[in-house]
């Protein structure tokens, strides 16, 4: 049921279930173990896409990460995934995929008339075309977007869970083949703490394609045998740990990589489970082992994407692993020796196999093998053709001339049903040279394997196997295991065991590099394309028209015929694209240089990226102890910080104003609370105490009482406001600072900064008491009356005057009482621990009925202090405001020898005329809120752009003056006082306003004392 | 009117205990009216403390003044190696950094905020003259209790800190973030590991829930 193309092999699946899965709305069998790649072939189904620019017919090409053409559009609905390899998707039962990039279907795609057009759609088609009028790109893009992307997104929300998770090792080991698994044993072996990843669902990496019969052993056992019983060892030693189907997508700086694991993946999206589907790693590694194999390199032919045609080690890994012969007849076309073991694994499968080799007089063991097995093998061959349109039918052979350059003689047509390339192996060096790593160029193996000198002070790693351009299976064994062992003594682990698993090599012979396959006409001006880039739809002869437009560096190059882009990377062509590069200018390919490899090694997905920080993990909530009495009592909320302050009490229907004008003219008629809880608080204490405050303010605190409060304004380097609070001297050396909500971390790093780079000998200590109190603000000309009744304090004017602080006990709880007003009124501010502070606030509202209390937010906060001309850090100040621009010169000392921000004050800039100052601003209309940010013209134009010479920073409309009032910062501002200036607004209105003093409230400042 | 009864009126998971499905493997407390545990301790459980007396002490190390006014009042050496703790059965002295420590006293019923004032008092007596700074911090952080072998998996999700290697050691402790939560940690048991989290009163709903949410896959 799984396959006409199934043979009975064991590999490495399990027949013993069988997984239904739909491919284009077909049904179709296939087993555990498969990917969606081989249960496809098993059944087949050779055509899988339509390429990316001329919606050619596309099939498989290779088997794991390599795969550029058989993206599909897996699954649907909120779980749909576009671009997903379907060599890398395990088969799941009720599995769903479908072709992308083709409509109406894979067979007819009415988008092949741009391969009908080719020749119009050259290498920068869109650059050239879509350039003018510019106008019209926006058009342009939207029907370009729908003709050549890939797969589409899926529109609803991400139903599933991702997390991430940070790991430390000794050494980090990329890769679980030979060489990985050999440098894990030796570093594991060691005692290191071992990190081994594999991208696969197994470990094992080429072993996982080998044939129990192909005559390798390791350690005189099978090669299966070999790797359940290393797998085992490595599983048992609790060093070491094994994370598999999880790809190393980047390697940053000081041996950071990330990797993504892909958890539930391979159960498909209806199953449950507690884990995420998907794990992002982040981790830091002492020492990296990059094992990561090499990539088989294309042929590049005339029409050698047609479908059918593949990697000559795909096949070879379908047929052993998987048990799916993809054809019955296999032409395979080679400059190597690696290619005859896929000859010999397919004939012993059942494969009529023709072998097309570049070279004249092939030599290795694995040749001299095939030929005694009966192999046909045709040398110093080329294939020049390929017959078929949505499948291989038969392919023509001829002989090559001596320089490779041409054909020669008749062709010999040969009937195939897939066609198998290798034009050599290329080291994947993507992870190095993410991690800036310079690679040079080997001759012997025709490509580019890393120097691994060039990043060992920013990323000390070593690499082994394939990735060196290693080819024997002993070779990488002993690679593996001495990069291990060394990595471990870096780490100071010493291996007790110094024996590598032990393995004889095949001997190879020489390839034959021929870059271009020539045909039966020029490259570009005939019907065979040559492709290189499969995923690009990129031709050699692109390249060559690139080259001829100017485009001779290798970065142009790639940006122009977006060569090794997008999710590929250049997996299968980079290599060749520079080689094409080299041969059409006459330089050797190391001159040609290299692009850089950027991560991610393959894509993402953004879920994991984000990881659990989504929805109520997005940002924490941060509330105040009395946060449940004020969702009780239907406070609407405001952000302030990552703080949630009640904003405002409606009552019944009121709307926010309504709210608002109500609790303001209620706190200044009878008393009203506020949770005050978020004000960022600091303890201070120390000997230098009151010196340090005095040189962090800009006022005097040197002589201060004990019990006494004082308002500060805090100055960055510039003399700019930096933040602004209160602070009470509770002792000789001890004070209590508050600051800002917004400001509380920002100041302590402020204070902790100064304290231990510049004033170190400075005896004080800093301490954070934000949230170990809570503070209720009790305002109004009730609040004396009210506080009398809960408190036994004695709380007239001259016992307890403004700006003076108290030890209480409030309601029967320990509190501090510090009066201070941020509202112009009778105003104290009740400080109890933390637990006790819903106790306080429920005390204070059911004590303050008979009083008519109100509870009231921020945005009361706000207006009552606008009344009284009190500025907002950050809203009335923006940075560039110094205290004279606010007009509180008040505030300070000049007296003293220095301050923070003093020097500044002499900067010319600083000192000019012309700066804004704050101003009240009463607009001609009463009724008119001018809107916060409006702006002051100079002169009144019919459109902008016009002069500013100022803007609104804070604007109301006050209940207890029954007008609007409005702060603004106004060039000059000061000495115009009773001008007339006229906000323009965005609408186009022209508000006229007069210029006044800030202080609109009880200008003579009575209230506060009550 | 205050009595104990008052500590946990202000539970900061007490919004979450309120919403919570009673189907969830949460148990409320009454007494404590917050989501008291989660899991269990064979494989993970998370479980919040009750109130507890911490001071943050600041000094210098090299001041035998300082060192033995300590040492006196609290019966534990002052931890000079970074992030180790001194640990006995009533309380764990914390180091935070060269001149910072946490006193921490075991919760305990009969405490309530007078208990810190009185230490404090206490200690302020013995230090006379000497620079230095005590400071009342029990309820601006609350603790949370990590039991169980996947201690360390559930917090490298959160935490980048080495923590199978910085927190192997009892009695080690480091301050570090998880999530966007800034947390102190502090190894009091190992095989099986057992570790506190302190975290801000203000985090600690945030911290519930993502400490939740990644030990689900474990239980």
């Amino acid at each position: 049921v799984s396959g006409v193309n199934r043979i009975q092999e064991r590999g490495r699946i399990n027949r013993g279930t069988a997984l239904r899965f739909y491919y284009d709305g077909r049904q179709y069998f296939g087993h555990q173990g498969d990917t969606l790649a081989s249960a496809l072939l098993a059944n087949a189904v050779y055509l899988v896409g339509r390429s990316f620019k001329y919606h050619r017919p596309r099939g498989i090409m290779g088997a794991g990460v390599e795969e550029p053409n058989a993206l599909v559009q897996l699954e649907k609905g909120a779980y749909t995934q576009p671009n997903v390899k379907a060599t890398e998707i395990e088969l799941y039962d009720g599995l769903i995929a479908n072709s992308q990039n083709c409509w109406p279907s894979v067979r007819f795609d009415v988008g092949v008339v741009n391969s009908w057009l080719g020749r119009f759609l050259p290498a920068g088609f869109y650059y050239k075309t879509f350039m003018w009028p510019a106008s019209l790109w926006m058009t342009y893009e939207h029907f370009i977007r729908k003709a050549a992307g890939l797969g589409v997104s899926p529109r609803s929300a991400d139903p599933d869970r991702y997390e991430q998770a940070h790991r430390n090792c000794d050494v980090l080991i990329v890769g679980g083949g030979p060489a990985g698994l050999s440098a894990a044993l030796a570093a594991g072996r060691a005692g290191a703490d071992v990190l081994l990843i594999d991208e696969q669902a197994e470990f094992g990496g080429d072993l996982l394609s080998t044939h129990p019969a192909s005559g390798y052993e390791i350690d005189g056992a099978g090669v299966h045998d070999w790797l359940k019983q290393t797998v085992r060892e490595l599983t048992d030693l609790a060093n070491v740990k094994l994370i598999s189907r999880c790809t190393v997508s980047g390697y940053y700086d000081y041996n950071y990589l990330t990797a993504l694991e892909r958890v539930t993946d391979h159960y498909g999206p209806l199953h449950v489970s507690n884990k995420p589907r998907q794990k992002f790693w982040k981790i830091r590694a002492k020492r990296v082992v990059l094992c990561t194999g090499a990539i088989e390199r294309p042929l590049l032919f005339a029409d050698n994407d047609r479908p059918g045609v593949m990697l000559a080690s795909a096949i070879r890994t379908y047929v052993n692993r998987y048990c799916v012969l993809p054809g019955k007849s296999i032409c395979l076309f080679t400059n190597n020796d690696s290619t005859y073991q896929t000859a010999l694994d397919s004939q012993r499968a059942g494969a009529k196999i023709t072998v097309v080799d570049v070279r004249e007089n092939p030599q290795g063991s694995a040749v001299r093998l095939a030929r005694d097995a009966g192999v046909r093998v045709l040398t110093n061959s080329a294939i020049s053709r390929v017959v078929g349109k949505h499948g291989v039918s038969s392919v023509d052979v001829k002989m090559l001339s001596e320089d490779g350059k041409s054909l020669q003689g008749s062709a010999e047509q040969i009937e195939c049903q897939i066609v198998g390339s290798s034009g050599g192996w290329n080291p994947t060096v993507h992870l190095f040279s993410q991690a800036r790593g310079k690679v040079s160029y080997n001759e012997s193996i025709a490509s580019f394997v890393p120097d691994i000198n060039t990043c060992a002070s920013i990323n000390p790693s070593r690499v082994a196997g394939g990735i060196k351009g290693s080819r024997g299976l002993g070779t990488c064994l002993q690679e593996g295991f001495e990069a291990g062992s060394a990595a471990a003594k870096d780490c100071s682990f010493t291996s007790a065991s110094a024996q590598a698993p032990q393995a004889t090599d095949f001997a190879e012979g020489p390839q034959r590099v021929i870059w271009v396959i020539p045909t039966d006409h020029p490259i570009g001006q005939g019907s065979g394309k040559h492709f290189h880039d499969f995923q690009n739809d990129v031709t050699v002869a692109d390249i060559h028209l690139a080259a001829r437009e100017g485009f001779v560096s290798v970065e142009h190059l790639k940006r122009y015929t977006t060569t090794g882009m997008a999710t590929d990377q250049g997996k299968t062509s980079n290599v060749n694209a520079l080689a094409i590069m080299a041969e059409n200018q006459g330089v050797s390919i190391p001159e040609v240089g290299t692009t850089t490899f950027r991560p991610p090694y393959t894509p993402v997905t953004f879920g994991a990226v984000t990881g659990q920080h989504r929805r109520a993990l997005f940002l924490q909530n941060r509330k105040t102890p009395m946060h449940s009495w004020h969702v009780a009592n239907r406070a609407v909320f405001e952000d302030v910080g990552d703080w949630k302050r009640p904003r405002y009490f409606p009552r019944r229907d009121e709307d926010m104003h309504s709210a608002v004008q109500r609790e303001s003219r209620h706190v200044r008629e009878a008393v009203g609370v506020l949770d005050a809880s978020t004000l960022g608080k600091i303890d201070i204490q120390g000997r230098d105490a009151a010196e340090f405050l005095n040189r962090i303010y800009t006022n005097g605190w040197l002589k201060l009482g004990v019990g006494k409060c004082r308002y500060g304004l805090m100055l960055n380097e510039h003399g700019m406001v930096f933040d602004d609070g209160v602070t009470t001297r509770l002792g000789e050396q001890h004070f209590h600072m508050t600051t800002t909500t917004g400001g509380a971390a920002r100041v302590l790093n402020w204070l902790e900064e100064w304290l231990q780079t510049e004033w170190p000998e400075l005896q004080v200590y800093c301490t954070s008491v934000t949230e170990q109190w809570a503070v209720v603000a009790v305002n109004g000309p009730h609040a004396k009356a009210l506080l009398g009744d809960l408190c036994d304090n004695d709380f007239s004017n001259a016992a307890f005057p403004h700006m003076s602080y108290q030890a209480a006990t409030v309601a029967g709880i320990a509190a501090r009482i510090f009066r201070i007003s941020f509202t112009g009124e009778q105003s104290y501010e009740v400080n109890v621990p933390a637990r006790y502070g819903l106790a306080l606030w429920e005390a204070l509202v059911s004590a303050g009925r008979r009083y008519d209390l109100c509870v009231y937010g921020t945005e009361t906060m706000h207006l009552l202090r606008a009344e009284k001309g009190f500025i907002i850090v950050g809203q009335d100040t923006d940075g560039t405001v110094t205290p004279a621009d606010l007009g509180m010169q008040w505030i300070i000392n000049n007296n003293k020898p220095d301050f923070l921000g003093k020097r500044s004050f002499s900067r010319s800039d600083t000192a000019r005329e012309g700066r804004k100052q704050l101003v009240g601003i009463l607009t001609e209309s009463p009724d008119i809120v001018l809107p916060e940010g409006a702006h002051f013209v100079t002169q009144v134009r019919n459109s902008p752009p016009m002069e500013t010479e100022g803007h609104v920073t804070s604007s109301y409309y006050s209940p207890n003056l029954d007008r609007s009032i409005a702060l603004a910062l106004l060039k000059d501002g000061r000495s115009r006082v009773g001008e007339v200036v006229t906000a323009r607004l965005i609408d186009g209105q022209n508000i006229k306003s007069r210029v006044v003093d800030p202080v609109f409230f009880d200008t003579s400042g009575e209230r506060i004392d009550g | 009117m205050v009595n104990s009864e008052l500590i946990f009126a202000t539970h900061p998971l007490l919004e979450l205990a309120q919403a919570m499905d009673k189907s969830t493997a949460e148990t409320v407390v009454a007494d404590q009216a917050g989501p008291a545990s989660i899991g269990d301790a064979d494989r993970i459980r998370l479980s919040c403390q009750p109130a507890s007396i911490k001071i943050n002490l600041r000094g210098e190390s090299t001041d035998s003044a300082f060192s033995s006014a300590i040492k006196s009042l609290c019966q534990l050496e002052l931890p000079v190696v970074a992030n180790t703790a001194q640990t006995d059965s009533r309380s764990s002295l914390l180091w935070l950094g060269p001149d910072e420590w946490q006193w921490r006293h075991a919760p305990d019923a009969s405490i309530d905020s007078k208990s810190a004032e009185t230490f404090i008092t206490e200690l302020q007596t013995r230090l006379e003259g000497v620079h230095s700074a005590l400071v009342d911090v029990s309820d601006y952080y609350c603790i949370f209790t990590l039991q169980g072998p996947y201690v360390y998996d559930l917090l490298e999700k959160g935490s980048p800190l080495n923590v199978r290697h910085n927190l192997k050691a009892v009695s080690a402790c480091a301050q570090t973030r998880f999530g966007q939560a800034a947390v102190l940690l502090n190894t009091v048991n190992d095989a099986p590991p057992e570790v506190h989290v302190q975290v801000r009163w203000s985090f600690a709903e945030y911290l519930w829930l993502y400490l939740r949410e990644g030990m689900a896959e474990f239980y």
